[in-house]
């Protein structure tokens, strides 16, 4: 089988654009992606897009009657908060299988102010607050609390996850937000799940990010190997049984089992990583999942944040572009938005928030909705 | 609906677990013990259905004898 390269990725810059439809935002993270690799439209042998919220609603042909209607397949794909990178791994596999060899994945999405809804109909009977919550808020709780219980992490080592990914976010211009925000005002935030405050919840925004990827010989057809990032895994998982997933819904184990097998299949251990882009929907999951990632020892990510390990100029800076939390997670858009972070540090144009010396990167979505079910998609990137 | 409200993950004796709201407890965290024993009752939800019938619901509360 072929390896793989990306060969071409951005993303818009991350707000709100209430005047812009779905296939637009998708079409511009396209045509960008497209340039970046010095191709067009009609170079693309096939299409994933990925979006949530209008995935019965055909996003991926609509885009290119923008772009250019070649004839070429689509598949619209949508997958909770792995949508984006559900979408960019199909193209992988779609070239790795040597269907295709080169191949654009998009991923958009156009979010509401406010909190998100659970998935599925409503009943007569609401059970929200009746029967705990749904919300995603609480599974965050309910995930940092069991942390709290099992190794005494703190409400304050919570929010500096927070504290750390704005910082980080003053140094991308493409972030929905470029402020700093202390830890007294990120702990005095009007609370939403406890432990987590309004600046520990992810940003609702609209966005969308592209990527071209092509197959070895593809990409030396092309003359792009000057540029291409090879991904050296791709990984996507379900979450595993567990007699405890209908009273909570397990983001840890599905996160675990990814990364066992991404570093299997790259041949590579947490050590060797520059830098990670991991799901921080809540500042609660960003410290779980450096446990989960291998980053440290169960029970030690309190003391990772506290050391500053993850921040800029630390042993395994996560979250540069601001996360979830600061750059903000439009559900398509954020599984490609992620790999689009690592490849601009592995080509280093990251600008002030630079990785230096970035060789290998990771990128981490992880979602799911309580009582139905959770996805993960982890993606190992190397320039070469 | 309410807020704020508890929300708990309850291990049952009998080894299934359970996802319910907590009730009779102060809504703090600095009132709420993890691993602290519970009993499941039935109340009102507060909620009625088209014909004007209560919803009755599932609903833990601290169990004092246990404690």
């Amino acid at each position: 089988m072929t390896d793989v390269y990306l060969v071409g990725i951005d993303m818009i810059r991350f707000g709100r654009f209430p005047e812009k439809t779905v296939p637009q935002l998708a079409a511009e993270a396209a045509l960008m992606a497209l340039d970046d690799a010095g191709l067009t439209i009609a170079d693309m042998q096939a299409l994933y897009c990925g979006n949530l919220y209008e995935a019965n609603a055909m996003v991926g042909q609509r885009m290119l009657r923008m772009i250019g209607m070649t004839g070429i397949p689509v598949t619209n794909v949508a997958n909770a908060c792995a949508t984006g990178a559900t979408a960019f791994r199909e193209a992988w596999t779609a070239i790795r299988a040597g269907v295709h060899d080169v191949v654009l994945a998009v991923g958009a999405e156009q979010m509401g102010k406010g909190m998100l809804s659970g998935g599925g109909a409503p009943a007569a009977f609401n059970p929200e607050g009746a029967i705990g919550s749904t919300s995603p808020p609480s599974m965050f709780a309910l995930v940092g609390l069991e942390h709290q219980r099992l190794y005494g992490t703190t409400f304050e080592q919570f929010a500096k996850v927070s504290v750390k990914n704005h910082h980080h976010s003053t140094m991308n211009p493409k972030a929905m937000y470029q402020v700093e925000t202390p830890l007294e005002q990120v702990m005095g935030a009007e609370m939403i799940a406890y432990p987590n405050t309004k600046l520990m919840c992810s940003v609702n925004v609209d966005g969308s990010a592209a990527a071209v990827l092509a197959s070895e010989a593809a990409a030396k057809r092309l003359g792009l190997m000057d540029r291409a990032i090879k991904v050296r895994a791709s990984v996507m998982t379900s979450d595993p049984f567990d007699p405890r997933d209908l009273a909570a819904t397990d983001f840890n184990m599905v996160t675990r089992l990814a990364a066992d097998r991404a570093y299997e299949a790259a041949g590579l251990g947490p050590d060797d990583i520059d830098l990670i882009e991991l799901h921080d929907c809540f500042a609660t999951a960003e410290l779980v999942h450096y446990e989960n990632l291998g980053l440290c020892a169960p029970g030690e990510s309190g003391r990772m944040i506290d050391a500053g390990e993850t921040t800029l100029g630390g042993r395994i800076p996560v979250n540069m572009s601001g996360g979830l939390l600061s750059k903000g997670h439009p559900l398509g858009a954020t599984g490609i938005a992620n790999i689009y972070e690592i490849a601009t540090h592995l080509r280093g144009q990251a600008g002030a928030r630079q990785v230096e010396g970035a060789r290998i990167g990771l990128t981490h979505v992880c979602g799911g909705a309580q009582d139905m079910g959770s996805c993960c998609a982890i993606h190992i990137l190397e320039k070469v | 609906m309410k807020v704020p409200f508890v929300m708990a993950v309850v291990d049952l004796d009998d080894g299934a677990t359970l996802r319910g709201t907590l009730a009779d407890i102060v809504p703090d965290p600095a009132a709420i013990r993890f691993d602290m024993p519970v009993r499941l009752t039935f109340r009102d939800s507060g909620q009625l259905d088209a014909a004007g019938q209560p919803y009755l619901s599932y609903i833990f509360v601290p169990d004092e004898e246990a404690a």
